[in-house]
């Protein structure tokens, strides 16, 4: 049984009518790591964005299935609930929002009664650790002045916090050296081994060398052009999706849509 | 801790002083006063207004050689009631110091007007003034303007301001509520995280209990 499933998906933004992803199915099962290539503007981050439930896109046709079950009249909140996770490609600084709030607000939103205060710090300073973050960041506004590293580091402190079953993870590794990268593929494999399920966007080769993701997706366009195991990870990571218009005659230039103009309302005269 | 029901009386401060100033009842209040802060002095001025009644509230700081003052105002505005907020600070004298900022929450067909100026007068070197406005909407029909000005009439001085109005970010709430808060959590975490560094110089537990349920109240 597939744990999330994407079905014939069509989405666009809010107020907008040209659409971002056309007619996207893609499925994954528990304890996949599915890596999500494409180039730049080409729809990745609207799809996780949409799984989580964003209220910034309107999806057109399609349905979104969680363990057989459709997400689509579920709020954002509630879809974190049913154990989905986005780390953002950008995470907002929000001044005045005690770091240390914001996370015992976000776990006693996942339990049934509240944490205690020593079970709290106890889990905090253990994933601090993990992370390799300050913990003294616990005490600053969420975010705010954080370099680009600690605000990665911070989402992935978070997603251990929160346990969700589906982490979505976008460009996680944008930004970061080595032993982070390190740090963060290591995380993932032991939470994988444990039944967690990843979806991931890079731009990297070296993520995916260390997780190396079971499946793999392309998304050009807005639809998903190819799909392949590791290897396919491997071959995009290595030469790029030149490959794509080479070997499959599939074209990668944006599609945008042009205005059309009506009529002209300038008149020159002499 | 000074907590007041009526006019303002202290006019000139004379030593270090920290004074919170804290509308209690529902009374309308319309205050007009002038304080001095004298030379070398340090004063910590707090306004904190979370009841439902009108206020025109206008105070003049002068400060004198090295004098430093900080003046935090917090107001709530709800139902049909008009506040305005009038905080000017004038600089008089060389390496003065100001920092004034005004925080607040605006609901229903209510009004909420923050003016904060700044004169830093002509022999008044090596002054530094801020001032900053920021008022959340929570509703469509309230009126808002939050307006810090500048008048500077002497060269090697810092002096900066901002201003904000609107209802709560939409990206800050999303990202809340990705982490499985309500809409009311993420509105609560946020407005407490904005009044949080003013409520928090406030003595008086019982005074802060009251502004966290009141916040509480309103965004139900």
């Amino acid at each position: 049984m597939s744990q999330l499933e994407i079905k014939n998906l069509t989405v666009s933004a809010v107020g907008q009518s040209n659409n971002i992803l056309n007619d996207v199915s893609l499925s994954v099962d528990k304890g996949d790591i599915l890596a999500l290539l494409g180039p730049n503007g080409h729809g990745k981050s609207t799809l996780l964005n949409t799984i989580m439930g964003s209220t910034f896109y309107t999806v057109n046709d399609g349905d979104i299935l969680l363990n057989k079950e459709s997400i689509l009249n579920d709020d954002v909140t509630t879809r974190s609930k049913k154990g989905i996770f986005m780390a953002f490609q950008n995470p907002p600084e929000i001044p005045g929002v005690i770091t240390m709030d914001f996370l015992k607000a976000s776990m006693n939103a996942h339990l049934d009664k509240p944490v205690s205060i020593y079970s709290f710090y106890k889990e905090v300073n253990a994933v601090y650790n993990k992370v390799n973050l300050d913990d003294d960041l616990i005490n600053r506004y969420l975010n705010d002045g954080f370099s680009g590293g600690e605000k990665k580091r911070n989402e992935i402190l978070q997603l251990l916090l929160l346990k969700p079953q589906i982490c979505m993870l976008d460009e996680i590794d944008s930004g970061l050296d080595f032993d982070s990268i390190k740090m963060i593929a290591d995380i993932i494999n032991d939470l994988k081994k444990e039944g967690t399920t990843f979806i991931i966007i890079s731009h990297y080769q070296k993520l995916l060398e260390l997780v190396k993701p079971n499946k793999t997706a392309i998304l050009v366009n807005g639809k998903v052009v190819l799909e392949g195991d590791y290897s396919l990870s491997l071959k995009v990571a290595t030469s790029g999706y030149s490959f794509l218009e080479k070997e499959y005659h599939i074209d990668i230039s944006k599609k945008e849509k042009k205005q059309v103009m009506l009529e002209s309302c300038a008149v020159k005269k002499r | 801790m000074n907590i007041i029901n009526q006019n303002i009386k202290t006019k000139i401060i004379k030593e270090d002083q920290n004074l919170n100033y804290i509308f209690l009842n529902e009374d309308n209040y319309n205050i007009d006063e002038t304080i001095e802060v004298l030379e070398n002095v340090n004063l910590n001025f707090l306004i904190g207004d979370f009841k439902a009644s009108n206020k025109d509230i206008n105070l003049s700081f002068n400060l004198h050689r090295n004098a430093r003052v900080y003046v935090d105002v917090i107001s709530i505005s709800r139902l049909s009631f008009i506040k305005k907020f009038h905080i000017c600070i004038n600089h008089l004298e060389e390496n003065s110091y100001s920092r004034c900022k005004m925080i607040g929450i605006n609901d229903d067909n209510a009004t909420l007007i923050f003016k904060g100026d700044s004169f830093i007068k002509n022999g008044a070197k090596n002054s530094d003034t801020i001032q900053e406005a920021r008022i959340t909407n929570l509703s469509f029909d309230c009126k808002s303007e939050a307006s810090p000005g500048l008048y500077i009439k002497e060269n090697d001085v810092k002096a900066s301001h901002k201003a904000s109005l609107g209802s709560y970010n939409e990206n800050d709430i999303y990202y809340l509520l990705s982490r499985g808060l309500t809409l009311k959590e993420s509105k609560l975490l946020i407005s407490n995280g904005q009044l949080y560094p003013i409520i928090s110089k406030i003595d008086d537990e019982n005074i802060k209990n009251d502004i966290e349920l009141t916040i509480k109240e309103i965004l139900k």
